[in-house]
């Protein structure tokens, strides 16, 4: 382990610091303490210190403290409780197991799509334009989902990331949606009515998207804006499906049946993660 | 007597199986990671969940522990993320009283007033500094870790958690200063 810098070599403490916030690592213990005296154990919880690693514990000192054993008694019960759901067993996955299952399930409905559902004119479709549909969508999904699934022992996203990444994934969909290469692949509606043809679309990209959403949270882990990365990465997944599924052309279609189903979701989780939170105390559970 | 095991050893037999071992993990870090999120929240309560959910995510996250991982940072950054989680919900809880029952003696009493309104100074000034610099502080002068291994676990690099300790420091200083001076 490195050794903690010491505080006179240290360019970025001040000098007189130590003076006022006490020795480092030992400094609210001396902070607390009133002229000279050993402070006392409820001195020191009082200060948030922590008693762990003192060379002379006081009797005293466990005074303040919550009491561990009946903590991890508790902990213990929660683990035992969590462990008794398959679901559970999923989270406890390494990370890469974890990506790979949630990748798996939309590169599965991907392949029923165009096994079982394709669009009729999926032949026609230039094949060039196609990838790169898919591979600009495909590249974000995953970007997605590592971010969704990030492990929660490296430090997390921050929300202006997440935010930006989720307008991102929106933004290129709905790029993509009006671009005239994209838009133009497929049959003109028979009626000039978009939200006509596009409510369908939504319908379906949602019915692809829930599973896609149900995996990545079922596999996370508790990551900090975890539901709004996952409805990104099932936004993107749903309209990659529809690319391969629905033969409509037209930007108007496109950005309500099919780039919407994006914003839509993440909105929806959104909301309601707003009205859950408000009386909510931080749960893994 | 046997060579105590590293936390590293501790946290491989845990991985294993070695259901032992996860409760010396927490006897170890338990306090450490009370003490700090209580320092930066201010509520018991609260630092005790967010004790319990930090090795609750460790059992959760052990399979990804590598044979060349550090066990602290790994800790340390769980319990931050929890925190800084804790903030992003606005769940910023009052003040909590930390020491309602004041039975001591009368010297003993005046003492511990005494300590208390020096702490609280300290949490004061402490509460002044933006949660990016507190959470430097935090990791770098009250648990002693090294700038790499702060920067490791903010997920900054170290030139940033050097800048930040710096402005840190400094507004702690100015803050304890005037305090001490009135």
């Amino acid at each position: 382990m490195a050794e903690p810098s010491r505080v006179s070599e240290d360019p970025e403490i001040p000098d007189e610091l130590e003076e006022l916030l006490g020795p480092r690592g030992t400094s609210a213990r001396t902070a607390v303490r009133g002229s000279g005296e050993r402070p006392t154990a409820r001195a020191l919880a009082a200060a948030g210190l922590s008693t762990e690693g003192r060379e002379d514990p006081e009797p005293e000192l466990a005074q303040g403290q919550p009491d561990f054993s009946a903590l991890f008694a508790d902990l213990r019960a929660q683990v035992e409780e969590a462990e008794a759901r398959p679901s559970f067993r999923l989270k406890t996955q390494p990370t890469s197991v974890r990506r790979l299952i949630s990748g798996s399930v939309f590169v599965g409905l991907l392949l029923a799509s165009v096994a079982y559902l394709p669009r009729e004119d999926l032949a026609a479709y230039p094949l060039p334009l196609l990838l790169t549909y898919l591979g600009s969508l495909g590249t974000l999904f995953v970007l997605t989902l590592f971010a969704a699934l990030k492990p929660i022992h490296e430090p997390a996203l921050s929300a202006a990331k997440v935010h930006g990444l989720t307008a991102l994934a929106f933004a290129a969909t709905c790029v993509l949606a009006v671009l005239p290469p994209f838009a133009h692949q497929g049959f003109e509606p028979v009626v000039p009515d978009a939200l006509f043809h596009a409510v369908p679309c939504m319908i379906f990209g949602f019915v692809v998207a829930l599973p896609v959403y149900a995996i990545v949270r079922l596999v996370d882990r508790g990551n900090p804006l975890g539901r709004i990365l996952a409805a990104a990465a099932a936004g993107l997944a749903a309209n990659m499906i529809l690319e391969v599924h629905c033969p409509i052309a037209g930007a108007a279609h496109r950005g309500l049946g099919h780039a919407a189903i994006l914003g839509v979701l993440v909105l929806g989780v959104v909301i309601v993660e707003r009205i859950a939170s408000r009386d909510r105390v931080l749960s893994l559970r | 007597m046997a060579a105590e095991q590293t936390d590293e050893d501790l946290m491989r037999a845990y991985v294993a199986g070695d259901h032992a071992a996860f409760q010396q993990l927490f006897d170890r870090y338990a306090p450490i990671v009370f003490g700090m999120t209580r320092r930066h929240l201010r509520n018991e309560e609260l630092a005790q969940e967010i004790t319990q959910q930090t090795f609750f995510r460790l059992h959760s996250a052990r399979n990804d522990f590598r044979l060349d991982s550090k066990l602290r940072p790994w800790l340390l950054t769980i319990a931050m993320n929890l925190v800084r989680e804790h903030w992003r919900r606005g769940k910023r809880r009052k003040m909590v009283e930390l020491d309602p029952e004041t039975k001591a003696a009368p010297q003993a009493e005046r003492s511990r007033m005494e300590l208390d309104e020096r702490s609280q100074l300290l949490h004061a000034a402490l509460q002044q500094l933006p949660e990016s610099q507190r959470e430097v502080v935090e990791l770098h002068w009250f648990q002693e870790r090294p700038y790499k291994e702060v920067a490791e676990i903010v997920g900054s690099s170290e030139g940033a958690v050097r800048v930040r300790a710096h402005r840190a420091y400094g507004k702690l200083k100015k803050l304890l200063k005037a305090e001490v001076a009135d």
